[in-house]
């Protein structure tokens, strides 16, 4: 029988790892995967969720339920504009500014009436909407990938939400506010980026 | 070889097996089981009931108890319609816009009359026998199909029904199944757009043939 070393062993034993190798997402996974990273992948998108949760804890019931709802619909009726091609002016300059009244809104603990608040947050959500919807078209698998972006948009709520229920406590509070303040900042950073 | 090494590469190979199926997930799974998946296959079948379902959820099970019986006896309808009768309807797109509607309901958790609710369980059941079509069988793997379809329907519409109910006793509870039909209202309405939306390389857009001369 022949010898092998023991690199040569290693080696041959290491090659049953090898998993196949795609070259292109496709399918129904893929076009959920690509939906479900579109939001991720966007710091500018990450705030502005993240930055509804945590207003909707802050204000909470009924506004711990009504911004979360209220987004994802308005946001697909803005998404819809974007994949029939209905001009939105300065979309950037929207999303950008989403980030800094929200944050606003958390870091100074507005409380305006949840009908304020739910249009303040719709009429933000068309922007990120049109943002998204302009690039769905692309998607191997449209259901997937609506149901990835969603649901994806939907988590980053639910993570503001969960670090917003600290407001419970007066630290929570402060640490609540302060991240408020640094979205706020953030979207200036957009803000400048976008002008 | 020594036994450390020996001991290394028992370690790796611990590690290499592959997933072992003991059923071929779709291909060549008997008929019954093939049409009892179909809705959970289907992305705007899979929506649809389970909006509905939540829907009955929110609203309670015992109070919508007819509407649940009168979902089963539409969705046969429909499944005879299309399996024996022959007809073929696309409704994808009627399905998906129920879909947006339910979806809204339960985020917004309206509570209706109770003949609406009967009204909406009569049209998503018809439309999702109607859809549930199994072009590859014939004779009695059809029929095991379409048995298959109505009995996957009407399973996935009761756990629904059944876990938004289980999700009524807290705050929080009721909030998660709003969300959960905004979801699914959201996504409906951009496939929705996307399905009727012109698509780029439509006839429009190609660029015409030339015409040449030999």
């Amino acid at each position: 029988m022949m010898k092998l070393s023991r690199p040569a062993t290693l080696f041959l034993v290491l090659m049953l790892y090898a998993t196949a190798a795609s070259a292109h997402q496709g399918g129904t996974a893929g076009g959920f995967f690509s939906g479900f990273m579109h939001p991720v992948l966007g710091w500018d998108h990450v705030v502005a969720m993240v930055a509804v949760g945590l207003w909707g804890a802050f204000l909470g019931s009924p506004a711990i339920w009504v911004l979360p709802v209220v987004f994802p619909m308005v946001m697909a009726f803005g998404g819809a504009l974007g994949v029939l091609g209905v001009p939105i002016p300065s979309v950037e300059i929207g999303i950008a500014l989403s980030a800094i009244v929200l944050g606003a809104m958390v870091a100074l603990a507005a409380r305006p009436p949840i009908w304020i608040a739910a249009v303040i947050v719709g009429a933000f959500a068309v922007f990120h909407g049109h943002a998204h919807g302009t690039e769905l078209p692309a998607s191997a698998n449209p259901l997937a990938f609506s149901l990835g972006f969603v649901i994806s948009t939907g988590l980053l709520h639910i993570s503001g939400i969960a670090f917003g229920l600290l407001v419970r406590w007066p630290a929570g509070r402060v640490a609540v506010r302060a991240v408020g303040a640094g979205i706020a900042m953030a979207g200036v950073g957009f803000l400048a980026g976008a002008v | 070889m020594t036994r450390r090494l020996r001991f290394i590469i028992f370690c790796l190979l611990l590690f290499s097996p592959g997933l072992l199926w003991a059923h071929t997930p779709i291909k060549n799974v008997a008929s019954f089981y093939n049409g009892f998946l179909h809705p959970f296959l289907v992305p705007a079948h899979l929506l649809t009931i389970l909006a509905l379902g939540f829907l009955f959820g929110q609203r309670g099970t015992s109070k919508v108890e007819p509407a649940i019986l009168i979902f089963l006896g539409a969705t046969v309808s429909g499944l005879v319609a299309m399996g024996y009768f022959g007809l073929l309807l696309d409704v994808e797109t009627l399905l998906l816009l129920a879909a947006i509607v339910l979806g809204s309901l339960v985020a917004f958790k309206f509570e209706l009359p109770l003949p609406v609710y009967w009204a909406l369980a009569a049209l998503t059941g018809l439309m999702l026998g109607l859809d549930s079509i199994q072009d590859t069988y014939s004779g009695r793997q059809k029929m095991a199909a379409l048995l298959g379809s109505g009995v996957g329907i009407y399973l996935g519409l009761l756990y629904a029904a059944v876990f938004a109910q289980r999700l009524q006793k807290h705050h929080w509870q009721q909030t998660l199944i709003r969300i959960l039909g905004s979801w699914i209202a959201a996504s409906a309405l951009l496939t929705l757009t996307l399905i009727l939306a012109p698509k780029p390389g439509t006839a429009a857009q190609l660029p015409q043939p030339t015409s040449r001369t030999p």
